[in-house]
């Protein structure tokens, strides 16, 4: 299963994915693309019920103009659900000094046999890369679009591609 | 049976009278007596916290407030009564002083019975007494510091402390003095239903650089006692502050305690916190990153065995440019317990450049048990970084394996693996902890593996 959400304009998304089946693989892409003042929230929760599942979690974000966004992940594994595999990622740019970005990633594990981890990051555009761009004749806010989209590619060509 | 008597062992449970009665006792001024009784008051409005931990056992009318085990403080272990001095003795206290250390406070139960300092330092300037002695001699920088890193209110249990503390340390560090070898308060609580309530305050004037090492522990009991204490820090411009704690209480203990530290212009301040006992902790130490280039660190140690719930964490809250906090935590769980962590990281507006990293890594090592990790990330400037990643796995076969090939039995080989894990962080506590710490892991393995 593949679930594909997208946040671009402020409101709230729940995604919940329930791992009922012994094999289930689930994958989750999110982007969360602040542009506008308001609040920005995605909440994603991969329940484990059952062993033999894989999850992955991808989300990717942006705060600007006044955006607040927030996104919280949650890896629950039960006590029974055995040789679970799941990996929760998010990370978002902060664009300007008006936005602002809260990152929650949670683990919730009851089962010995499993490998779970979460990896968040908040952090603003590399003055360097601005600097590289801007050395080859483009101005910054080009640029700044440039990397932005860059940072975004991975969700967004795995969003667009119907694998 | 004991032989020892106590000066003075209040009935169980908590009213004005009491806290009005230690304040006398104590002979303390007024106004530490109305803070006491304002923080009382909002002790009693306040309710628990409804995360983290569960402390529906907690029963804070079953419990003896003020134990005073002697008149005064002693300057020597031959004028302790023979069955506390016993105690430390088994502790290795006494021992650890002649050789690795600058000073030392003993406390059991309510009070700090035994003080030492080197004469080289006393000589320097430096101060370090019981939170009650320096009451008397320092009153002014007590009452300018006290309460002003954790405020009365800050929280249900911290404002208990404010309401009955006793005991604990009260250091003071002269600006530009380095103390070398490391301070130490070792807390013991002594007594079925105790209450221990230290209140220590560290303040490490500009550009000096202090260790102040804690350890508890406590006697089997069939009834649990409660351990909440507040400890604040100042850390003023370039000062260095290391804060390290070992806790192994009785697994019936609540250790529930509030630790903070207000770090100036420079200045470091590192938590190394271990917490391998008590039935249920709940501790966040945490660094206010005020001044610029301010940095904090904590690197924590879980250990979560049968019964056992440790809910810790750190907390940093970057208020000026170019400060940088870091927090590794490492978690075992076994045999039914349960690790959480639990940290926030807060870049407040205004704080450009600051960096803040967070790793968090558990192991589980049965299927009785659990570990959770609940960060909390708030960024609110732009030109800030943050960085977070945990992972919660088993001990690897692979390397049991390649141990077991060399000839290592299971069990053997699991508690190098795991003492492998903990490390990084064991190399940062002082050796005769870092010995007791190896040797309980290699105990609690014991039979582990089936």
């Amino acid at each position: 299963m593949r679930y594909k959400v997208t946040l671009d304009k402020p409101g709230k998304k729940d995604v919940v994915v329930p791992f009922l089946k012994k094999g289930e693989t689930a994958e989750v892409l999110g982007l969360v693309l602040g542009g506008k003042r308001g609040d920005y929230e995605l909440n994603v929760i991969m329940e484990h019920k059952v062993g033999q599942t894989k999850g992955r979690v991808e989300i990717r974000g942006f705060a600007k103009n006044g955006a607040r966004v927030k996104v919280t992940g949650l890896i629950k594994i039960d006590k029974k659900a055995q040789e679970v595999d799941d990996f929760l990622e998010m990370r978002v740019l902060m664009l300007d000094d008006k936005s602002w970005a809260v990152v929650e990633p949670r683990l919730e594990i009851e089962a010995n046999q499993v490998k779970a981890s979460h990896a968040a990051t908040v952090s603003k555009i590399n003055e360097e890369e601005l600097f590289y761009l801007a050395s080859r004749g483009i101005d910054r806010e080009e640029a700044e679009e440039l990397i932005v989209d860059g940072f975004l590619k991975d969700i967004t060509d795995k969003i667009k591609s119907n694998v | 049976m004991s032989s020892f008597k106590y000066v003075y062992k209040s009935g169980k449970g908590l009213n004005e009278k009491l806290v009005r009665e230690i304040s006398s006792l104590k002979k303390e001024p007024e106004w530490m007596l109305e803070k006491r009784l304002e923080a009382l008051k909002i002790f009693n409005d306040l309710s628990l916290p409804e995360w983290g931990a569960d402390l529906t056992g907690v029963d804070f009318s079953n419990i003896h407030y003020y134990l005073k085990p002697l008149q005064n403080q002693k300057k020597s272990w031959k004028d302790i009564p023979d069955e506390v001095r016993d105690t430390f003795e088994k502790i290795g206290v006494p021992k650890a002083e002649r050789e690795v250390l600058s000073g030392v406070k003993a406390q059991y139960d309510s009070e700090v019975i035994y003080g030492s300092l080197k004469k080289s330092l006393e000589k320097k300037g430096i101060v370090f007494l019981s939170m009650d002695e320096g009451l008397v001699k320092y009153p002014e920088l007590v009452k300018k510091y006290w309460g002003s890193v954790v405020p009365l209110g800050d929280n249900k249990l911290a404002a208990l402390n404010s309401a009955v503390w006793s005991g604990g340390s009260f250091v003071y560090v002269p600006k530009g003095v380095d103390v070398g070898l490391p301070l130490q308060a070792y807390f013991r609580i002594n007594t079925e239903r105790a209450g221990q309530f230290e209140r220590t305050l560290i303040i490490a004037d500009e550009g000096s650089k202090v260790h102040y090492v804690e350890g508890c522990s406590a006697p089997a009991f069939s009834t649990g006692s409660l351990h909440s204490a507040v400890v604040e820090v100042i850390v003023e411009k370039k000062a260095k502050v290391t804060y390290t704690t070992v806790q192994n209480w009785y697994k019936n203990v609540y250790n529930l305690v509030t630790k903070r530290a207000f770090v100036k212009e420079e200045g470091e301040m590192r938590w190394v916190d271990g917490n391998l006992g008590s039935r249920t902790t709940m501790k966040y130490p945490s660094c206010i990153l005020a001044g610029r280039k301010a940095k904090g660190e904590m690197l924590s140690i879980a250990w979560a065995g049968k019964g056992q719930h440790q809910d810790t964490g750190a907390k940093m809250i970057h208020l000026a440019p170019e400060t940088t906090s870091q927090i590794i935590s490492k978690s075992v769980s076994k045999e039914g317990g349960r690790a959480s962590y639990r940290g926030l990281v807060h870049i407040n507006k205004g704080a450009t450049g600051a960096k803040a990293k967070v790793v968090c890594d558990a192991l589980i090592l049965d299927d009785e048990s659990r570990s959770d990790t609940y960060p909390t990330n708030k960024i609110f400037e732009n030109g800030a970084s943050l960085e977070h990643e945990a992972t919660v796995g088993k001990i690897g076969e692979e390397q049991l394996f390649y141990l077991m090939s060399r000839g290592i039995k299971a069990e053997e080989a699991e508690a190098m693996i795991v003492n492998g894990f903990l490390e990084p962080i064991m190399k940062q506590i002082p050796l005769e902890y870092a010995i007791e710490m190896n040797k309980l892991v290699e105990m609690e393995m014991e039979g582990s593996v089936g």
